[in-house]
């Protein structure tokens, strides 16, 4: 065996973690070379401090520590946690409240509130809807409210004037639905009347009973205190 | 008591704090041990295994019950260490002073144990990476496949690292006059 074997073949056996000592061809090699026997030696002595270092062990209450401390984690979550969740809940409000305030202008359409308009002080802020609101038809131009365009703008403001920059009065009503249904132009009062006397422990009077008489009683009904 | 530790990690998940106590018990020493080979101080040791133990505790879900559990669980540890030898490296050095003050030579201690505390100080003074695998090999007895599954590196990468460590061992003990004789000057493999 050639030095260079020797080395190769040591380290094999360490790879392994043999002693080196143990395989004969090593023996046979470091027997006939004082170098490589310095080489061995050295690392047979290297094998006998690692079997020598010290084997510390935790102290007995480690186990207990450890449990108590996730314990602890399960039933307190970490007081960042809750801060950084009430942070963003506030920065959400805000964001919420005063994002109408910040979006972009669109001088295309026009004010939607007479009254910020006739100040001149906050011009109201348009954005550009995505999609066709619930219950507005969509088509042609003409059915849209006062305000938008044909591709379904809405003006959008600051909360603050909010109801009176929407001007719901203007949109045209509608006739008919689908399915030849008629809406209800009656007053609330008067609908939930109606819908009272179909169902038979809330009909009060005859049958024959016009809408006006319905609507009469109603009124009285609502000026009485004992109603 | 089986080796298999997923009866025991399942009473964990379903929150047995017996079963807790008894996977702590089952690797403390291990984890407590590696700890000290890598940071030198028992107080460290005993802080980065507390923080490996209740880390692996709260993300018991997340192990991959096809694998080992044990080389997940020193990879949990080595991080650890990791992160404590780099915040130590930010603060004025005192560990490893101490660490150099355990060998006086002038006293004529027992050969034995002065070759373990050599032996210790130059661990202490390896690469950390090197160190890390070093020891999950001889130590804790860690296949060359464990070792590369819990570092997250190549098995090529984790042979260099354990046989450079070896070689450095071998250098820094030289060098302190711990061991004789000179090296080849062959190429090691």
């Amino acid at each position: 065996m050639r030095c260079e074997q020797f080395e190769q073949r040591l380290q094999r056996c360490l790879d392994r973690r043999e002693r080196p000592s143990d395989d004969p061809a090593i023996r046979r090699h470091a027997g006939v070379c004082p170098r490589c026997r310095g080489t061995l030696a050295a690392y047979n002595r290297l094998a006998d401090g690692l079997d020598l270092l010290e084997l510390p062990v935790p102290d007995e209450t480690f186990s207990q520590r450890v449990v108590r401390q996730v314990r602890v984690d399960r039933r307190s979550p970490a007081v960042g946690r809750r801060l950084a969740g009430a942070i963003l809940a506030i920065a959400a409000c805000l964001l919420l409240a005063w994002l109408p305030q910040f979006a972009g202008r669109d001088d295309t359409v026009p004010s939607a509130s007479p009254r910020v308009a006739a100040t001149g002080t906050a011009p109201p802020v348009v954005a550009r809807m995505t999609s066709v609101p619930h219950g507005v038809q969509s088509g042609p131009a003409a059915t849209a409210p006062t305000g938008m365009t044909a591709d379904a703008k809405i003006g959008l403001v600051p909360w603050t004037i909010w109801p009176t920059s929407l001007s719901f009065g203007a949109w045209n009503p509608i006739d008919t639905l689908a399915g030849g249904l008629t809406p209800i132009t009656s007053p609330l009062g008067v609908a939930v009347e109606e819908i009272r006397r179909t169902i038979p422990l809330g009909r009060v009077e005859p049958p024959s009973a016009s809408r006006g008489d319905s609507v009469r009683r109603s009124a009285s009904r609502d000026a009485s205190p004992l109603a | 008591m089986s080796n298999d530790p997923r009866d025991l990690i399942n009473r964990c998940l379903a929150g047995d704090e017996a079963a807790m106590i008894d996977l702590v018990e089952r690797y403390r020493d291990r984890v407590f041990r590696f700890c000290y080979r890598m940071l030198g101080q028992r107080q460290d040791a005993e802080d980065a295994a507390q923080e490996t133990f209740v880390r692996v505790l709260r993300s018991l879900v997340t192990w991959d019950g096809r694998r080992d559990f044990e080389p997940w669980l020193l990879a949990i540890a080595g991080n650890r260490c990791r992160s404590l030898l780099a915040a130590r490296k930010r603060r004025p050095a005192t560990g490893l002073v101490a660490a150099e003050q355990l060998v006086d030579r002038s006293l004529d201690w027992h050969a034995m144990q002065t070759l373990a505390e050599e032996v210790q100080l130059a661990l202490l003074r390896l690469r950390p990476e090197y160190r890390e695998a070093f020891v999950l090999f001889h130590e804790n007895q860690l296949s060359y496949d464990q070792i590369a599954a819990a570092i997250q590196r190549p098995l090529g990468t984790v042979k260099t690292r354990i046989h450079k460590a070896r070689q450095q061992l071998m250098a820094q003990l030289r060098r302190r006059g711990v061991v004789g004789g000179r090296r080849h000057a062959v190429r090691a493999v």
